[in-house]
């Protein structure tokens, strides 16, 4: 077991870590990682936001305790270019945690998405938000939500969204002189780096 | 600029337009009338090459050239630009970014930042947009009207030479009107045309067209200037129609 703490910093995850304790205030990087498996602890009124952007690595499986007052926000976009298994798993225990998992991804081949998040009795005010877009070119994708939910005053929102890129759209590129080939590496762009624009991420990945 | 001839158009088997036909001088600005789901947009579509469309028979000629057999890119490159009665949104595709692959699709050279940037915040300006709709998603959460707003922005960054307007006026207020309608004639010379669709006359206020044309049963029924648009505001088509008759008798 390999394990970094964060205490208000920033930092880019090094090779070979696999568990995160996280105090006070922090962001994560994971830039292509070949993380296969990370477990992140959070502190009472800790905060973290994860990016994690991966085109093509291996398979992960993220699992994130928070035991009260503590703020994640896991942001990643990847492109399966091979099959890629993607398990994200959030336990909440305790009062007032919110936990944010949002992803884009590009599937050339198979894309499997499990989001599980389990509160557990006792908490209160807990908040839980999934938003999964998957854009398949030439590949297929399939994400499992599962919720467990045991506390009272909950806040679970899932939504997800497969789809290929829509002939209208396609139509109004080409009729803006842009080729097909140019157009889908357009939304494919948008998907990949859309959500770290002007984010000092961008400049890290593009 | 373009002659249609003896035109028929299909979609999912079921002919829109038939024996359609309507020609377009350069510099000319011409409008197209007639009720809904007569085939207004169908013509527009055809025109930029959607591929639901079926051209069944007849020709279409731009610029001397068989337009049938370009594909969409290519009229595009070819000056062919159309500002559809419903824009879409892309979410997460800005605006610079498509704009700047389009330019660089057209031109075959490298979009330049600094002067990209430059003319593109005159257009906002001229337009009466904010700038920060350079950066903004294509049309993405913005009003109808605002959508109308950014396909122009588009409009005189790509510099066609035919424009289609499937509808500009709706959607927009009476000052978006009034801006945009006087920012296309200043755009026009007599090296560009406009096709004006349109179910009202005040957009035709500004843009005066040299020939109003009225779509029905497939194709064009009659064909006047400015009065016949004003004809049609006042009486409506249905009351045309009797006229129409009338002078048969
Ligand atoms: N995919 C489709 N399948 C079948 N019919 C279609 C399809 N798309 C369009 N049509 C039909 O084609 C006809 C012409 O439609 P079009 O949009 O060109 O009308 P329009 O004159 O622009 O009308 P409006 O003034 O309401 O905009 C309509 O009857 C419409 O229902
Ligand atoms: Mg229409």
């Amino acid at each position: 077991m390999n394990k970094l703490l964060m205490d208000g910093e920033k930092k880019t995850l090094d090779e070979g870590i696999d568990v995160v304790e996280v105090k006070g205030e922090n962001i994560l990087y994971l830039i292509h990682h070949q993380v296969e498996t990370l477990k992140i602890y959070m502190e009472e009124n800790a905060t973290l936001t994860v990016y994690d952007f991966c085109l093509g690595g291996k398979n992960r499986q993220i699992e994130v305790f928070q035991n009260g007052h503590s703020k994640i926000a896991y942001i990643h976009s990847f492109k399966a270019t091979k099959n890629y298994h993607f398990t994200y798993l959030v336990n909440l225990r305790g009062n007032e945690n919110v936990n944010n998992i949002c992803i884009r991804g590009i599937s050339n081949s198979e894309a499997t998405l499990n989001i599980e998040g389990n509160v557990v009795e006792g908490g209160k005010n807990n908040e839980l938000n999934e938003d999964i877009k998957v854009l398949t070119v030439g590949g297929s994708a399939s994400v499992s939500p599962i919720l467990n939910v045991s506390a009272l005053e909950t806040l679970a929102n899932h939504t997800t969204a497969i789809s290929n890129i829509r002939e209208d759209v396609l139509f109004y590129f080409l009729s803006k002189g842009i080729d097909s080939k140019q157009a889908i590496e357009l939304i494919e762009n948008s998907y990949l780096y859309g959500m770290f624009k002007n984010t000092e991420f961008f400049n890290m990945i593009k | 600029m373009l002659q249609i001839e003896h035109l028929t158009v299909s979609i999912e088997g079921k002919v829109i337009l038939r024996d359609f036909s309507l020609s377009i001088k350069k510099g000319e600005i011409a409008c197209l009338m007639g009720p809904n789901g007569i085939g207004k947009s169908t013509i527009c579509k055809v025109l930029m090459g959607d591929p639901h469309y079926k051209v069944e028979a007849g020709s279409i000629f731009y610029k001397g050239e068989d337009l049938v057999s370009l594909d969409v890119v290519e009229r595009s490159h070819k000056g062919i630009y159309l500002v559809s009665q419903n824009p879409i949104s892309i979410e997460g595709v800005t605006n610079a970014e498509m704009l700047r692959a389009a330019l660089e699709s057209k031109t075959g050279e490298k979009s330049n930042f600094f002067e990209f940037n430059k003319k593109a915040k005159a257009i906002c300006e001229k337009l009466d947009i904010p700038l920060e709709f350079i950066h903004r998603g294509v049309n993405e959460g913005m009003s109808g009207g605002e959508k109308k707003k950014n396909e122009l922005l588009h409009l005189y960054l790509l510099e066609p030479d035919l424009i289609l307007l499937d509808e500009l006026d709706s959607g927009l207020d009476i000052d978006s009107l009034k801006t945009l309608s006087e920012s296309l004639s200043q755009y026009k010379t007599k090296e560009k045309s406009i096709l004006i669709i349109t179910h009202h006359i005040s957009i035709l206020e500004y843009l005066h067209p040299d020939t109003v044309h009225i779509l029905k049963n497939g194709r064009i029924i009659n064909s006047g200037d400015y009065n016949l648009a004003k004809k049609i505001e006042a009486d409506g088509f249905s009351a045309y129609e009797v006229c129409e008759e009338e002078t048969y008798e």
